[in-house]
């Protein structure tokens, strides 16, 4: 659990901040694209840092950043082949977003620190620390963007057979375009100030 | 004889997993995502299946067509005949980014599908509804009568319009062309 505590209280925030907020520019409904970015990169966490666990004897100077490299783009790219094809609902618009997990030099050098360190055990604790913290911060700033641009909260079905669940929150005429779209970068920001303050704040009164 | 290179032969084996694996996968996801693309094209030309249809390959198209904003097109044959096109691209109406899919067959406009719009609620938007219903079943060579149609439910939102008819305008045109050619 120490790993897990780690990773989410040291990992989280530079994840999302470098990784989860551009998908909210590229998704039609954020708060399904949050969703599935947070699923992506539990799948290439998980994935990658098993092969690599495992392969980490072969390592050498030369080879190990080719390896690491080759294996995380492979996964990632596997991820999306697999997301596109059976969840179509969930990767509207940030399909070809599911790969960038792989060339981010954030994760890549997480992953190689991670593993070259941890037993397997703990890898898989910092890999899911990293994502509650990923989901906690992504997902709530998603579902506002939806609420604050698009009016609703929904969520998208998988198969892509239209929404599982949508409830109108506000009128068309109170829907602010700054949280959606192109424009969007300045609600996305300004949503996860908000967010990041409030959390550091609420920590503060616990400590 | 030289011992080999284990960091390069490491290297290699990996390179070759990862690639069995992905393909392995294309194998799989191929037909999926063919069916997938297929039943949007039968969804958009009001057919039950593609039985008795060639399906030609995607077109990329060129000068005026590519000018109005169309991006792709499939056409569909019977007896080698050319009997049904659909069009795929994205223009503009007041603002960028009004995506749309029109399916054609026979000559008439068998559905035409708006995916996404930057269109203003109140304006343009509101006439986009009405638009799909109001070009169902139009001859796409009678192009007084969709101009009609059109004008008819777009009272106040000229650029949504114009956008929408210069599309056709160069959909028009190029149906005419294929079909004589």
């Amino acid at each position: 659990m120490k790993a897990f505590k780690e990773a989410y209280q040291q990992q989280h925030l530079i994840l999302s901040l470098g990784l989860g907020l551009f998908i909210f520019l590229a998704g039609g409904q954020s708060f399904t694209s949050a969703w599935m970015m947070t699923l992506a990169l539990f799948f290439n966490l998980l994935v990658s840092t098993t092969i690599l666990y495992y392969l980490k004897k072969y390592f050498t100077e030369d080879n190990k950043w080719l390896i690491i490299m080759l294996v995380m783009a492979s996964v990632a790219t596997w991820f999306q082949m697999l997301a596109v094809a059976f969840l179509p609902g969930w990767v509207v618009g940030i399909e070809v977003y599911l790969p960038f997990i792989a060339i981010s030099g954030l994760v890549l050098a997480r992953v190689e620190t991670v593993v070259q360190t941890e037993s397997l055990k703990n890898i898989f604790f910092h890999g899911l620390g990293s994502v509650v913290g990923f989901a906690m911060l992504v997902l709530p700033i998603g579902l506002l963007s939806d609420v604050l641009g698009l009016g609703v909260i929904t969520f998208a079905s998988p198969s892509g057979q239209g929404p599982l669940f949508t409830i109108t929150m506000l009128d068309d005429a109170y829907r602010m375009p700054i949280f959606l779209g192109p424009q969007g970068a300045i609600g996305v920001l300004i949503l996860a100030a908000l967010w990041i303050a409030f959390v550091r704040n609420l920590r503060g009164k616990q400590a | 004889m030289a011992k080999p290179n284990t960091s390069l032969l490491v290297l290699g084996l990996t390179a070759i997993s990862a690639f069995s694996i992905l393909f392995a996968t294309q194998i799989i996801t191929q037909p999926i995502l063919e069916t997938r693309e297929n039943q949007r094209y039968l969804d958009l030309l009001k057919i039950d299946s593609l039985e008795g249809y060639q399906v030609g390959e995607l077109i990329l198209p060129t000068g005026a067509l590519l000018t109005a904003g169309v991006t792709e097109i499939k056409p569909f044959f019977q007896s080698d005949v050319l009997t049904a096109v659909v069009y795929t691209g994205t223009t503009s109406g007041y603002a960028n980014g009004l995506s749309f899919r029109v399916g054609i067959r026979e000559g008439v406009i068998m559905q035409f599908v708006i995916d996404a719009h930057g269109e203003s609620q109140g304006y343009g938007a509101d006439v986009l509804v009405n638009v799909p219903e109001a070009l169902e079943d139009l001859l796409i060579v009678e192009e007084s009568t969709w101009t009609a149609s059109l004008i008819a439910i777009s009272t106040g939102s000229t650029m949504t319009r114009r956008g929408i008819v210069n599309v056709l305008k160069a959909i028009r045109f190029d149906y005419i062309e294929r079909v004589a050619s």
